[in-house]
């Protein structure tokens, strides 16, 4: 039985009465299919009971004008939609044949079905991002513009870096900038935020519920309220959209749990030595297709076994002649990590004193030849990490 | 009377606005939908207006505006189109012949190979093709199983393999 070719499928695609419709063509129809939106003849079979006797566009661009004195996507509406829909007039239809920025010429991203179909479609600027720790600002001061960097953009024309967005509209929910960032100094929060640029050119977040939302695992793109921690369904669609989680890490074994409970059991930090210090060290290896940590001190030695969401890889790190990584090393050398929820370095090869806390299961497992006990780490919260923790926000990340 | 609320007010903008970007939306593929069914260019704007018309219609009663409730209508409208304008039973073979005429230049073969297909089978063929719709997809716009679609496309593509096949054979043999 003969089946389609590639030959052939090419040959329908070329045939393919549609694929010389011209811009002015396309505009013409978008013209036509919104004018009975102009016309009372056709308000009448649109079905308006008497609350729709205002001429409907009459009232659309009465919105446009507020929305643009509001400078703000204040509901949903946008700049895009006001471009991409010519109302009779000149500016809109001028939009529609200019090369750019006019829509059609850099289409926008299918909206992802689900939940956040609507907000996605209204915001210009849709933004995995992470909130950056900004000395200068007082603490106590409310959120406003706020630096971020932009892990990648879904929807909009920025550019991945850093920048500033005007978040003021979640403070309520989220109650001050330090919870906007994170007064732990060991990882930034990662969002996912949908903004709306207004008219001084800023971007804006849209005031809509779930406008901002936190990104907990930065590798499934869980989300959860940032006000309330949450979860907040966007949808699997919108989640496979968000990829910012680390290249060429590797699986470890984790023990499907999240950070530790106020009272958890069987709490196990770094054996402490008689001169106060913690004495303990951690050992990693990484492969090209799984890894193991361990860690060992005078006492004991276990297999590190890590919360869900944990992986592992090799970076390059700075290292002091001991090979330690340090602040003040002075030479780059590849080290094993490991990599929290968040995709940053939770543990490094070498590292001591780590503050290893969590439980001993009664099972055992193999790691650089040897088998030993499974020791169940569990960090102290989400997101935590020992390693981020004495090294500030900014420094290092994988 | 009319009573103008600020409640109701609110409501017809979100109305509107969801309108707005539903047509925003889907605008250019449902009028590419019709000019690849209907007969020329103009037809095609007339049947994609009917659509949004509908559309907002429906909108005012809380519908959703997806791009799958969209194609619904437009499925429909084209239908209606056609059984209006059907002065004979061969109107599709008409509408089919003037549709290659257009496009004859290109690949003549393609259009009279595709004409030949099994109705249903066309359909799926093009919707996927040319539409770009998946097999989930299309099993909600037609209202049937995801398999039976894909079932749908194997054949198709097998049979218009088959006819291009023998084109391309014929074509060899008279040369």
């Amino acid at each position: 039985m003969k089946d389609l070719s590639a030959a052939d499928e090419q040959r329908i695609l070329s045939a393919d009465p549609a694929a010389n419709v011209t811009e002015p063509e396309l505009a013409r129809s978008r013209s036509r299919s919104l004018a009975f939106m102009e016309s009372d003849a056709t308000h009448i079979f649109a079905g308006g009971p008497e609350s729709y006797s205002r001429p409907p566009a009459r009232r659309w661009r009465a919105a446009g004008a507020f929305l643009a004195a509001a400078a703000v996507a204040a509901a949903v509406l946008t700049a895009n939609f006001l471009q991409a829909v010519p109302v009779e007039t000149p500016a809109a239809t001028e939009s529609v044949s200019a090369p750019s920025p006019a829509p059609t010429s850099a289409p926008a991203p299918t909206p992802p079905a689900g939940p956040f179909h609507d907000l996605f479609l209204s915001a210009d600027e849709v933004l995995v991002l992470e909130a950056l720790p900004n000395a200068a600002r007082n603490l106590r001061a409310g959120l406003g513009v706020e630096p971020v960097n932009v892990r990648q953009v879904l929807k909009g024309d920025l550019t991945p870096g850093e920048t500033a967005v005007d978040v003021a509209s979640a403070e309520e929910g989220i109650n001050g900038s330090l919870l906007w960032r994170d007064s732990r100094n060991e990882a930034p929060f990662t969002y996912l935020g949908f903004f709306a640029r207004g008219a001084d050119g800023g971007l804006h977040l849209i005031e809509a519920p779930h406008a901002l939302l936190q990104i907990q695992n930065i590798r499934t793109a869980a989300t959860v309220d940032p006000a309330t921690d949450e979860p907040v369904e966007i949808g699997a669609d919108l989640q496979s959209r968000i990829n910012v989680a680390p290249v060429g890490d590797v699986p470890v074994a984790t023990h499907g749990g999240g950070s530790l409970a106020a009272s958890a059991p069987d709490r196990i930090l770094g054996t402490q030595a008689a001169d106060g210090q913690r004495d303990g060290e951690v050992r990693g290896y990484v492969a090209a297709s799984e890894a193991c940590f361990t860690f060992s001190n005078s006492t004991e030695k276990v297999y590190l076994r890590w919360p869900a969401g944990f992986t592992a890889k090799v970076t390059p790190l700075m290292v002091d002649a001991e090979g330690h990584v340090s602040y003040f090393g002075t030479t780059l050398a590849n080290r094993a990590v490991i990599l929290n929820e968040w995709g940053f370095i939770y543990m490094a090869d070498l590292d001591t004193r780590p503050l290893v806390q969590g439980e001993l299961s009664m099972e055992t497992a193999s790691c650089g030849g040897e088998t030993l006990p499974v020791f169940d780490v569990w960090p102290e919260r989400a997101g935590g990490s020992p390693f981020q923790k004495g090294r500030g926000v900014a420094l290092p990340t994988p | 009377m009319s009573l103008q609320t600020p409640l109701g007010e609110r409501v017809e903008l979100e109305r509107q606005k969801r309108f707005m970007a539903a047509h925003a939306a889907c605008h250019d593929r449902i009028y590419r939908y019709f000019r690849r069914r209907a007969e020329n260019a103009s037809t095609a704007e007339d049947l994609c207006a009917e659509v949004f018309r509908i559309a907002w219609e429906k909108s005012g009663h809380g519908e959703e505006l997806s791009a799958m409730f969209l194609f619904g209508v437009a499925q429909n409208v084209l239908r209606n189109h056609l059984r209006s304008a059907a002065r004979s039973a061969n109107l599709m073979l008409q509408l089919q012949l003037e549709r290659t005429g257009q496009a004859r230049d290109a690949d003549g073969s393609v259009h009279e190979a595709l004409a030949r297909l099994k109705p249903d089978e066309r359909e799926v063929l093009l919707l996927t093709y040319w539409d770009g719709f998946s097999s989930s997809e299309l099993s909600d716009l037609l209202n049937t199983t995801a398999t039976a679609i894909r079932m749908r496309l194997h054949r198709a593509r097998k049979a218009l393999g088959r006819l291009l096949q023998a084109e391309q054979e014929s074509e060899e043999y008279q040369r």
